[in-house]
């Protein structure tokens, strides 16, 4: 079976590199995919420019999309997602050091699957990480792959 | 029509069934007429009242005025008006604001004065009361643009905060923690030390980002009264605490019976929890802290009392430590930042309430909080 894929947007490449050693110690290994920026995440889901090989770059179980990103921010990416036949159904989860109602609330407006505010420790970190896969991977059934 | 108001006898005004021309006049009028006995119980409510509150009279007669239409401003009203009908003149006008049935704030003009019976004696009190139109004024406007771009700009500052200060911190902190998981044993002392510095000191600045960011969140926040029940809100706080209070050996003494208050549970939280959690980290050395909670109902206003055994605040101190980044202990010998009483003072601004505090230095403090009563609230549950 394949591994199940998770596509890691952020622009803070310090971000992306902690969450990459958060998940090296879980037990189960995943094919996390990384873009970042949100054009870069754009062209991922729709397998355009670098990322058009749907082989070696698959459509993702999760996403992990952070929020403020410079040019295309996370709410532009989440909001063309769910307006996008082929993607809406994807389990986006925000993953964002924003705390704010405002965000929390606009994000589950636009269709936000789940919200998760990244920690400051490493240890809370991996355990975050290993939340996600227990839920979202491993026990919540996720939408029937489109074709 | 204040004058002739006033000059009503308290039989007449008590008599409103009875079909006279003057009480018919007082139903009908557009002023709020409301007549108490001289313990504030409410004896006679009329039309306009029914109106201008939100509450019917048969709701109200018989209840104290305080707890039916509270008074948030000014905030010691019951005071002010039995100095001046007892000991002055025997009434009193000014402006007031108090508080509708679904807990919204009118400003009124009121007049309040004594009722006598035909002997002279003091029978009861009546209050005629109008809500005032306030019509901003040219430079009211101008204050308020300048305070809503205020806002805005400290709305994007703490939001700035939030995302951008955040993230190079938790680089500093994630990548430090990586070094001492994978290398610890490969380092000299002096580098060891260095790195738990890093590591340490990042932690204080995530409390302090956190807290900065409670702070600022309050001020935007819109303040939600429901019923909170005390003993419940205290469970949740002390659990909070836990750690806490299980490293320091903390004794919290509750009272058997707890009210529960018509408030903000979010603000209350944050109140009680401030305070507590200082009095467990302010303790004397070799001394386990001991904290009392009392909870007082009086007429119009509930006071919570927090007694420790700790390290007590000198005098000259007692203002300032309600001041942001006001710490009057260093870092290294007691946890804090200087955020948790301002916080509370903040908290209980939006409250409408206010804090004391009784403290001799080496013996221990007392905060007392002083919260009005608003309607429907102050029912003792036992614990």
């Amino acid at each position: 079976m394949k591994p199940a894929v998770i596509l890691l947007v952020d622009d803070n490449r310090m971000d992306i590199e902690l969450v990459l050693l958060a998940m090296a110690g879980l037990e189960v290994t995943y094919n996390v995919q990384t873009a970042h920026s949100g054009y870069e995440a754009l062209d991922y889901l729709f397998g355009r420019s670098k990322f058009a090989n749907r082989n070696q770059f698959p459509l993702p179980d999760i996403i992990l999309l952070d929020l403020k990103m410079p040019g295309l921010d996370g709410y532009e990416v989440l909001h063309r997602i769910k307006t996008t036949p082929g993607l809406k159904r994807l389990p986006v989860i925000i993953f964002t050091s924003s705390q704010e109602d405002r965000d929390r609330a606009n994000c589950y407006d636009s269709g936000a699957n789940s919200y998760v505010v990244k920690p400051l420790l490493l240890e809370e970190l991996q355990t975050i990480m290993k939340q996600i896969e227990t839920y979202w991977l491993d026990l919540n059934v996720g939408p029937p792959k489109m074709s | 029509m204040m004058k002739t108001a006033v000059n009503v006898q308290p039989e007449m005004i008590n008599s409103m069934e009875a079909p006279s021309h003057q009480a018919d006049l007082l139903q009908h009028i557009a002023d709020a007429v409301i007549t108490t006995d001289l313990d504030f119980n409410i004896n006679s409510w009329n039309k306009a009242a029914e109106t201008i509150y939100g509450w019917p009279a048969l709701d109200v007669i018989g209840k104290r005025v305080g707890e039916v239409i509270p008074t948030v401003f000014p905030y010691n009203y019951q005071e002010t008006i039995i100095n001046h009908l007892f000991n002055n003149q025997g009434s009193w006008q000014g402006q007031i604001i108090q508080k509708q049935w679904n807990g919204r704030e009118i400003h009124i003009s009121t007049s309040v004065s004594l009722l006598k019976d035909s002997n002279g004696h003091s029978v009861g009190i009546i209050a005629i009361n109008r809500p005032i139109e306030r019509k901003p004024t040219a430079e009211i406007r101008t204050l308020t643009r300048e305070l809503d771009r205020l806002n805005k700009e400290i709305e994007a500052l703490s939001y700035s905060i939030s995302h951008d200060l955040r993230a190079p911190l938790r680089a500093i902190s994630g990548f430090a923690e990586i070094i001492v998981r994978r290398h610890w044993s490969d380092l000299n002392e002096e580098t060891q030390h260095f790195l738990s510095n890093i590591v340490e000191a990042s932690h204080h600045m995530d409390h302090l980002i956190n807290d900065l960011l409670t702070y600022a969140r309050l001020g935007r926040r819109v303040t939600q009264y429901r019923p909170v029940d005390l003993a419940d809100l205290l469970g949740h706080i002390i659990l909070t605490l836990s750690e806490q209070i299980e490293k320091t050996g903390a004794e919290i003494e509750l009272p058997d019976t707890l009210p529960t208050l018509q408030t903000d549970p979010f603000l209350l939280t944050q109140i009680l929890t401030n305070l507590i959690e200082n009095a467990i980290i302010y303790h004397q050395p070799n001394l386990k802290p001991h904290i009392t909670l009392t909870c007082q109902l009086e007429v119009d206003q509930v006071v919570v009392g927090i007694a420790d055994n700790g390290l007590g605040i000198p005098p000259e101190y007692h203002d300032k430590i309600f001041n942001i980044f006001q710490r009057l202990h260093h870092q290294d010998d007691y946890d804090g930042n200087g955020i948790g009483l301002c916080l509370v003072k903040k908290a209980l601004d939006l409250l409408s309430g206010h804090i004391s505090l009784e403290s001799i230095e080496g013996n221990g403090s007392i905060f007392w909080i002083i919260l009005p009563l608003v309607n429907g609230q102050g029912s003792h549950s036992n614990r």
